[in-house]
């Protein structure tokens, strides 16, 4: 174990893994001789040769359809969005075309690309350079969806990501970037896909969270331990495949559930996993499964108005009470 | 023959509507004449003829709505000449087919009912509904406090059954234990609290005297957590009840003595003599030596695996001794000893540690008079093994003498075992342990 | 209006059994196409059906230069004859079209997605330029790995007008990619002609404004295809650099079942305007060029007609017989089975 950064757990299971396979490259916008707006990729270029960590022009359509075509052929492209809200207009060439051609083909092309970006707020950034958008992913049948929340886990998942023979959407939180934890050394550490992390125990009510809400969640279950309930906080990990099952083996215990997220709350991914305990948990509730999530606007720029738009622990606090009362 | 078919028009389009045929029968035709105009649902289009020859046949009049790929008509080749026979007849114009708008001319007159009253519903928690159902409750008896609009919630349940219990006799289970008010726990620590209903907890702590709760939190090892797990699991979801049993060991103490005299380096400990006591009563009462399945079924086990407690500065480990029914008391002491001292050195294997039918917990050499040990899962019964210690005992003839009594308590699950059943398995372990020679066999 | 006749091969070159079998594959596209539109008049198959008749010189004149496997070819909605052309057995295409398990995607892709990897054909594109940034990452994959293969991308006039289309041959302008386009000017964009729709008509500027070379020919002589392809092959496997081959060209039929059968497309283009190309057939010109220079006896062609329907009616018939997929197969190939 050694105590490092998210970012740089992330910059290690990308070294670890170019070392490993040399199919594996890395393509987008300031990656290389920039060393990476957010420094994920610092270092690399250096290491790797400009082959391996390509630069490319601000062509979002371009780097999806580069790191398709040359995942199509049986490379491992691993393609950054500067950051996922610009991914918008490659939407074509994720959707289109990399989640749907192993199905397509009839299971005759893999496509193991893994697009990778910074999601969620900054500080700031205002309406176009503040979005996720997971829940339009994790729609798309084809396409692995993967929101990392501690610095062990973006290695690991990331690990797995890469060697994963599907297109997997991978979302990293720019608040997590400087967060510290432990991370594995061994270069085989890996984490697989589709199973939820139980990040604290409790009786009285379930939270779901990934990302970056994990850690709100867990702040949030603090406060509420001082008035005696005790939440059981879950962090799914992968969105895309899916753990219900630790989900609903939760709800089953306490009879309440109170999912979140940070993006828009309206269609979001919320829905889906409340939508899903009401089919699978019915019979198991004690009251309505409460959602958190961020207030369905442009994200605003004033800095008090942008605070408003994001869910807090407080949030999270009153959607547990209302699950209580 | 060359058939002509309905053609496909379009993506969407799965039947046309012949408007009018333009070619009559007996009509020659050459390639790409229009044979007939038909309608689709976008437009009004005429069927190029794809082969030279003689309309033959028309076999869908005009007006007539067919699917595609349907045979409209039949072509046959120039310089033959048509059978009379074979053809099918053409398809009549009219009401064919069920969708006619006809079909909807009839509708039988319904009767009119009076309307029905409305209730209001009751609202319930989906769970709450569930526990009542299963209880045999009557939710409208139950005062719903929940989500600020009286829904009827699992606290409003539990409280309602507490109610019911305080305000009768107390509840006549045989199997509620005699002697112990509220089961103590064993090695293991007691499930957290909140897994109980907390109405009372928010508010106590919320007044302004609270005593300050500081301390510091560190993380749990893994086996701790599964203890954790397990034990709760276990008390929530196994109905537990208590049988204590004062045994008489003076015998048994002896015959152990004599047999550690003989053979000092193979020492037979009272566990081990207990633990041969309980692979006997289980030949006896197999019912005991069961599970209640998830499936809701009873499984009975052929062989006799009792898991012995075994407390560790980890946490509790339980090694589980295989097939005690067919082995000597020196066979289990031997192998328990061996188990033990795995456990103790974290080396047991996950193997050692599953399997179990039934377990024995035994606090007696820590002074603990009695206690009663929760089960451990899928198990159906524990057995929780107090000291040894002597009492003054009244005798027959007037006076009085001191005896060894140790009180032993079995925990059961009332699922597959009932206060009977277990009362008869105790006085068996009793007696088996009250005449140990029988033990040595 | 007088026939266009053929040139002689600039090359020189070619030989007898070569000429043939361009002419064989050109009649055999043609002869299955056709097919294709009577079996979905019958209802034997769904979606849009976007033929290639008219164009066939863009697909004969190319993919039997290439070294398949190796290289890839990347075609567009309308790519029955990349297929064809690739090898790709013409009853796994007919089975395709009709929906069946046997099909070259397994039922699964239709008329749009003919795929046949092992073949380098990594399928059609329902998307209007889709296939453009992929064809990037293709030839990112030939240049990261060394070799001296190309990838060959075929997209239409109505592809130039996309943005990403830009993007990507930017890219492989910039990356010195190994990849040639072929832009498929069949002069009309679905119902929309190039005058409408283009504001600069001269394509290879567009190339070059990318850093990529470029030239346009006549996409309806199979043999000026033939040499222009074999030379830009030779030059893109030396230098690795990207080409582009704007073809002249035509469709006989409309842009798919819809204007096909109502005759829709008569809405843009005029009976005259379809009788002038027509003139220009490539199948009848490579016919007419082998008749005249004694390569070719008409019962030599009617051999090679025969022998062609016979794979299209046996293509038809297998087909048919074929059984539809599976209903438990629904959920198979959303994800590759994980193996690691």
């Amino acid at each position: 174990m050694a105590v490092m950064r998210y970012q740089e757990a992330l910059r290690l299971a990308m070294t670890e893994e170019m070392e490993r396979d040399a199919n594996v490259f890395l393509c987008g916008e300031e990656i290389g001789q920039y060393q990476g707006t957010y420094r994920v990729t610092e270092g690399l270029q250096q290491k790797f040769g400009p082959m391996r960590v390509l630069d490319t022009p601000i062509s979002e359509v371009g780097i999806a359809g580069l790191a398709t075509g040359a995942a199509m052929v049986g490379l491992r492209p691993v393609a950054e969005f500067m950051t996922w809200s610009f991914a918008l207009s490659a939407m074509d060439q994720i959707v289109n075309h990399a989640a749907k051609i192993t199905y397509m083909s009839g299971g005759r092309i893999r496509c193991p690309v893994v697009f990778r970006g910074p999601v969620g707020r900054g500080g700031q950034l205002s309406a176009q350079h503040s979005m996720s958008l997971e829940s339009w992913y994790a729609h798309t049948p084809g396409l692995k969806v993967v929101a990392p929340a501690t610095p062990a886990d973006v290695k690991g998942l990331f690990k797995t990501a890469v060697r994963d023979d599907n297109p997997v959407i991978f979302m990293e939180h720019t608040a997590l970037y400087p967060q510290r934890g432990e991370v594995p050394e061994d270069p085989e550490f890996t984490i697989p896909f589709g199973v939820a992390a139980v990040r604290r125990e409790g009786a009285d009510v379930t939270v779901v969270a990934y990302s970056h809400m994990v850690g709100v969640c867990l702040k949030a279950a603090d406060l509420l331990a001082q008035e005696g309930i005790e939440c059981e906080v879950i962090d799914l990990r992968t969105l895309v495949p899916l753990d219900m099952e630790t989900v609903l083996t939760s709800v089953r215990k306490t009879n309440r559930a109170v999912v979140t997220q940070e993006e828009w709350k309206n269609v979001g991914f919320a829905a889906e996993v409340a939508a899903r305990i009401y089919e699978q948990a019915f019979d198991y509730l004690d009251a309505p499964v409460e959602r958190v999530g961020g207030a369905d606007v442009p994200m605003p720029y004033a800095r008090n108005l942008e605070r408003a738009a994001i869910p807090h622990e407080s949030d999270v606090i009153e959607a547990v009470r209302r699950t209580m009362s | 023959m060359i058939e002509i078919r309905m053609p496909k028009m379009g993506d969407g389009m799965e039947e046309g509507t012949i408007l009018r045929w333009i070619k009559h029968e007996g009509d020659e035709i050459a390639v790409n004449d229009e044979i007939a105009e038909i309608e689709t649902d976008k437009a009004n289009v005429p069927i190029p003829a794809e082969d030279a020859g003689i309309l033959a046949q028309v076999l869908v009049e005009e007006g007539r709505t067919v699917p595609v790929g349907t045979v409209i008509a039949y072509i046959h080749p120039p310089g033959t000449v048509p059978p009379d026979t074979g053809m099918p007849d053409r398809v009549a114009t009219g009401e064919a087919g069920s969708t006619t708008p006809d079909a909807y001319d009839v509708i039988p007159e319904v009767d009119i009912h009076p309307p029905v009253v409305v209730h209001e519903p009751l609202k319930v928690s989906p769970i709450a509904r569930r526990m009542a159902e299963e209880m045999g409750l009557d939710l409208s008896k139950i005062a719903g406090t929940g989500g600020g609009v009286g829904r009827i919630t699992k606290r409003d349940v539990m409280t309602y059954l507490t109610q019911q219990q305080e305000g009768r006799a107390p509840a006549a289970v045989s199997a509620a234990p005699a002697r112990t008010a509220e089961p103590r726990p064993q090695v293991a620590p007691a499930p957290p609290p909140a897994s109980a209903p907390t109405p009372a907890a928010a508010p106590a702590l919320a007044a302004p005297a609270a005593p300050t709760q500081e301390g510091q939190e560190t993380e749990i090892s893994r086996m701790r957590r599964a203890i954790a797990r397990r034990t709760v699991q276990s008390k929530q979801t196994i109905p537990h009840f208590y049988l204590v049993m004062p045994v008489e060991m003076d015998r048994a103490l002896k015959l152990l003595a004599d047999l550690n005299a003989d053979t000092p380096d193979q020492k037979i400990t009272v566990n081990d003599l207990i633990v041969k006591a309980c692979a006997v009563a289980l030949t006896k009462y197999p019912d005991v030596n069961v599970s209640y399945t998830p499936e809701e079924k009873i499984r009975r086990y052929s062989a006799i695996n009792i898991g012995i407690a075994v407390g560790t500065d980890e946490g509790l480990t339980v090694p589980v001794l295989p097939d005690c029914g067919s082995k000597s008391l020196r066979q289990i002491s031997a192998e328990a000893k061996a188990l033990i001292g795995k456990a103790r050195a974290g080396a047991l294997t996950p193997q050692e540690m599953s399997g179990g039918t039934f377990s024995v917990s035994n606090l007696g050499m820590f002074g603990i008079e009695e206690f009663a040990a929760i089960i451990n899962p899928p198990e159906s019964a524990i057995l929780a093994v107090g000291a040894a210690l002597p009492e003054v005992m009244s005798r027959e003839d007037g006076g009085f003498e001191t005896r060894q009594r140790m009180r032993i308590t079995l925990s059961c699950d009332h699922r597959t075992v009932d206060g009977l059943l277990g009362a008869k398995f105790l006085q068996e372990v009793r007696r088996l342990l009250e005449n140990p020679f029988s033990l040595l066999a | 209006m007088a026939k266009a006749t053929i040139e002689e091969a600039a090359s020189g070159d070619i030989q007898r059994g070569e000429l043939l079998a361009l002419y064989r594959l050109m009649v055999l596209i043609r002869r299955f196409e056709e097919s294709t539109y009577r079996k979905f008049r019958e209802g034997k198959m769904g979606g849009y059906l976007h033929r290639y008749d008219g164009q066939e010189a863009l697909v004969a004149g190319v993919v039997p230069q290439l070294r398949l496997p190796g290289d890839y070819i990347l075609s567009t909605y309308r790519d029955h004859a990349h297929a064809l052309a690739c090898g790709t057995d013409p009853k796994a295409v007919m089975a395709e079209l009709m929906g069946r398990v046997t099909g070259c995607a397994g039922g699964k892709g239709g008329s749009m997605h003919l795929i046949d990897p092992p073949r380098g054909f990594l399928g059609g594109d329902g998307i209007v330029g889709g296939p453009v940034p992929i064809a990037t990452g293709v030839g990112f994959a030939i240049k990261y790995r060394g070799t001296d293969n190309v990838c060959v991308c075929y997209f239409g006039d109505g592809a130039m007008n996309q943005g990403g289309v830009h993007e990507a041959m930017n890219m492989a302008g910039l990356y010195k990619l190994p990849i040639l386009y072929i832009l498929e000017n069949n002069q009309y964009a679905m119902g929309t002609s190039v005058l409408r729709s283009t504001g600069q008509m001269d394509f290879v500027l567009k190339a070059e404004a990318h850093g990529i070379r470029g030239e346009k020919i006549d996409g309806m002589d199979v043999l000026t295809v033939r040499d222009a392809v074999r030379r830009v092959l030779e030059r893109i496997r030396q230098t690795g650099e990207p080409y582009f081959l704007e073809m002249t060209c035509y469709r006989f039929i409309g842009h798919g079942i819809g204007d096909d059968n109502t005759q829709g497309y008569k809405f843009y283009r005029t009976e005259e305007e379809l009788e002038t190309w027509k003139q220009r057939d490539p199948i009848t010109r490579l016919h007419d060029y082998l008749i005249a220079r004694d390569m070719l006896s008409e019962e030599e062609a009617e051999t090679i007609e025969q022998e062609v329907r016979r794979i299209v009616q046996e293509a038809i018939e297998f087909a048919e017989a074929s059984p539809e997929p599976p209903l438990d197969s629904l959920y198979e190939h959303v994800f590759v089975d994980h193996q690691e």
